[in-house]
C-alpha cells in the first residue's frame, strides 16, 4: 500500500501556520471587518490575535505531550472512543465547510470581477482537483513548497499597498470607535472565527514535526502575530483609500489594486492581487483537504491510506455547487454569521474539552506516580 | 455543461481509485462504506444543485443548528447603547 510518508520540520511548521493563516484572509477579511466595526476593524484584528495565540498554545502542548499523535489519536486517550467519534465528526463537518467555503470563494470572485462569462462550476472542480493531486503527494511536500508561493502572494499584497500611496487620505481613519465598543466586538467575533479559530486544524498536522525546536512556541506566535500585522495592516489600507465605502468594496485589497495609477506605468495592477487570491486560496484549501483526510482515516482507525481524499473532495465540491444555488446573500450571511459559531462549536470547543481533560489526567497521573511504590 | 463536467470527474475519480486499489490491494470494508456514503452525499448534494430535487442540504444543517445562536449574537451586536 502506497503511503503518505510525512515528516517536516518545526520551522516549516510554523510558516505553514502563517500559509494558513494568511493566505486567503489577506484578501477577503478587510471588507466584511470594516463593515462590521468600522476604522476600529484593524484593533478588531490585533485583539483577536491574542485569542489566537491562546487558541495555538494549548494545540503546541498538546503536540508535545502527545509526540507523534494528532487531534483524534490524543482524544481516544483523554476522553474515550465514543466522545472522540463524535467530536471527529464534528471536526470533520467543519473542516468539510471550510474546504468547500475556500473554493466557492474564488469562485465567486473569479466569477465577479475577472471571469464573468464563465461557469463558476469550472473553477470549484478544478481548485478541488489540483488540492486533492497536491494533499496525495504529501504533507512534506507542501511544507517545502507554501512558503515559497505565501512570498510571492506577500509581496504583491505589499507591492500594491505600497503603490496605491497617492490614494491614502490619513483623515479616513477617524473617528475610531464613533458607535461604542460593540462594532469592535462583532468584528473580534467575525475575525475569531476566520482565521484565528481554524487554527485548531493543526492540531491534525504538528504530529508530524518529529522534533519541535526549542523555541517553536515563539515562532508560531510570531506567525500569529506577522499575520495580524498583515491583516490589520491591508484593513487600514482599505480604509485609507476608500473611506466611509470601505466596508461596500467586496475583496477590497482587489480594489484598492485597480485604484493604482502612479506615473501612468504601474496601473491596472488587480491581475496580481487575482493571481495571489487564487494562489492563496488554493494553499488554504489544500492544507484544510489534507486535514479532514487525517480526520477521517484516523477515526476509521487506518494510519495511512490515500484512498479517501477524492471522494472527500468531491463531496466538498458537491457541497460548494449546493451552497452556489442558493445565492450570494444567504452565502455571505453563511461566512459572516453562521461560520465563527461553526468553528467555536466544532473545533474549539471538543478540543479544549480535550485539553482540559487531557491536563486534569497528566496531573493525577503525576501525582499518583509518586504514591505507586508505597 | 455542469452535468458533462462533474459526470467526467468523478468517472476519472474512480478510474484512479479503482486503478490504485488493484495495485495496493483491497481496502477494509469500513473504507469501502465511507467512501460509498462520501459519493452518495457528493451525488445527492450535485442533484440538487443541478435542481433536480429541493430538500435540505450541508449548509441547511449548518443553519439549523448554530443560525438561532447566531442571529441572537448579531441582534445584540447590532442593538443601540
Amino acid at each position: 500500500m502506497r503511503t503518505l510518508e510525512i515528516k517536516i520540520t518545526a520551522n516549516q511548521a510554523a510558516l505553514l501556520m502563517f500559509v494558513f493563516l494568511t493566505s486567503s484572509s489577506i484578501i477577503n477579511i478587510p471588507s466584511p471587518m470594516i463593515q462590521f466595526a468600522g476604522n476600529a476593524a484593524w484593533i478588531s484584528i490585533l485583539v483577536t490575535a491574542g485569542l489566537g495565540m491562546l487558541t495555538i498554545l494549548p494545540v503546541i502542548l498538546l503536540a508535545k505531550r502527545h509526540p507523534g499523535q494528532n487531534f483524534i489519536q490524543y482524544s481516544r486517550g483523554a476522553v474515550g472512543t465514543p466522545v472522540t467519534v463524535v467530536f471527529g465528526l464534528m471536526l470533520l463537518f467543519y473542516q468539510i465547510h471550510m474546504g468547500a467555503a475556500i473554493v466557492l470563494d474564488i469562485a465567486l470572485f473569479l466569477n465577479s470581477s475577472m471571469m464573468r462569462n464563465t461557469s463558476a462550476c469550472w473553477f470549484v472542480v478544478l481548485s478541488f482537483l489540483v488540492a486533492a493531486l497536491s494533499v496525495r503527494t504529501g504533507m512534506d511536500k507542501m511544507a517545502g513548497l507554501f512558503p515559497l508561493l505565501m512570498s510571492t502572494v506577500m509581496l504583491f499584497a505589499v507591492l500594491i499597498t505600497l503603490l496605491s500611496v497617492n490614494n491614502y487620505a490619513f483623515g479616513n481613519l477617524l473617528p475610531v470607535f464613533p458607535d461604542g465598543l460593540k462594532p469592535m466586538l462583532h468584528g473580534m467575533y467575525f475575525s475569531y472565527g476566520f482565521p484565528y479559530c481554524e487554527l485548531v486544524l493543526f492540531s491534525m498536522i504538528l504530529c508530524y514535526v518529529p522534533n519541535f525546536a526549542k523555541k517553536f512556541e515563539f515562532k508560531a506566535l510570531m506567525a500569529v502575530l506577522v499575520n495580524a500585522i498583515s491583516l490589520a495592516g491591508t484593513t487600514v489600507v482599505t480604509i485609507l483609500v476608500f473611506g466611509p465605502i470601505a466596508g461596500d468594496r467586496k475583496y477590497s485589497l482587489f480594489e484598492v489594486a485597480r485604484s493604482v495609477n502612479l506615473i501612468d506605468v504601474f496601473s491596472r495592477l488587480e491581475a496580481l492581487i487575482g493571481y495571489s487570491l487564487i494562489l492563496a486560496s488554493f494553499m488554504k484549501t489544500t492544507i484544510v483537504l489534507f486535514t479532514a483526510h487525517q480526520t477521517c482515516i484516523h477515526l476509521l482507525k487506518l494510519k495511512k491510506d490515500r484512498m479517501l481524499i477524492f471522494p472527500l473532495a468531491a463531496f466538498m465540491a458537491s457541497v460548494s455547487f449546493a451552497a452556489l444555488t442558493r445565492g450570494e446573500a444567504k452565502w455571505t450571511y453563511e461566512v459572516t454569521a453562521i461560520h465563527p459559531m461553526w468553528g467555536f462549536a466544532c473545533a474549539v470547543l471538543p478540543f479544549m474539552i480535550v485539553f482540559a481533560v487531557d491536563l486534569m489526567r497528566g496531573t493525577k497521573t503525576a501525582q499518583t506516580t509518586p504514591e505507586a511504590p508505597s | 455543461m455542469f452535468v458533462a463536467l462533474v459526470t467526467v470527474s468523478l468517472v476519472c475519480m474512480l478510474a484512479v481509485d479503482y486503478k490504485d486499489g488493484v495495485r495496493e490491494g483491497p481496502r477494509p470494508t469500513r473504507v469501502k462504506l465511507i467512501y460509498g456514503l462520501l459519493l452518495l452525499f457528493c451525488l445527492y448534494h450535485m442533484v440538487h444543485a443541478e435542481g433536480w430535487v429541493h430538500l435540505k442540504t450541508y449548509y441547511d444543517a449548518a443553519n439549523a443548528l448554530f443560525g438561532p445562536m447566531s442571529d441572537a449574537l448579531f441582534k445584540w451586536f447590532k442593538a443601540k447603547g
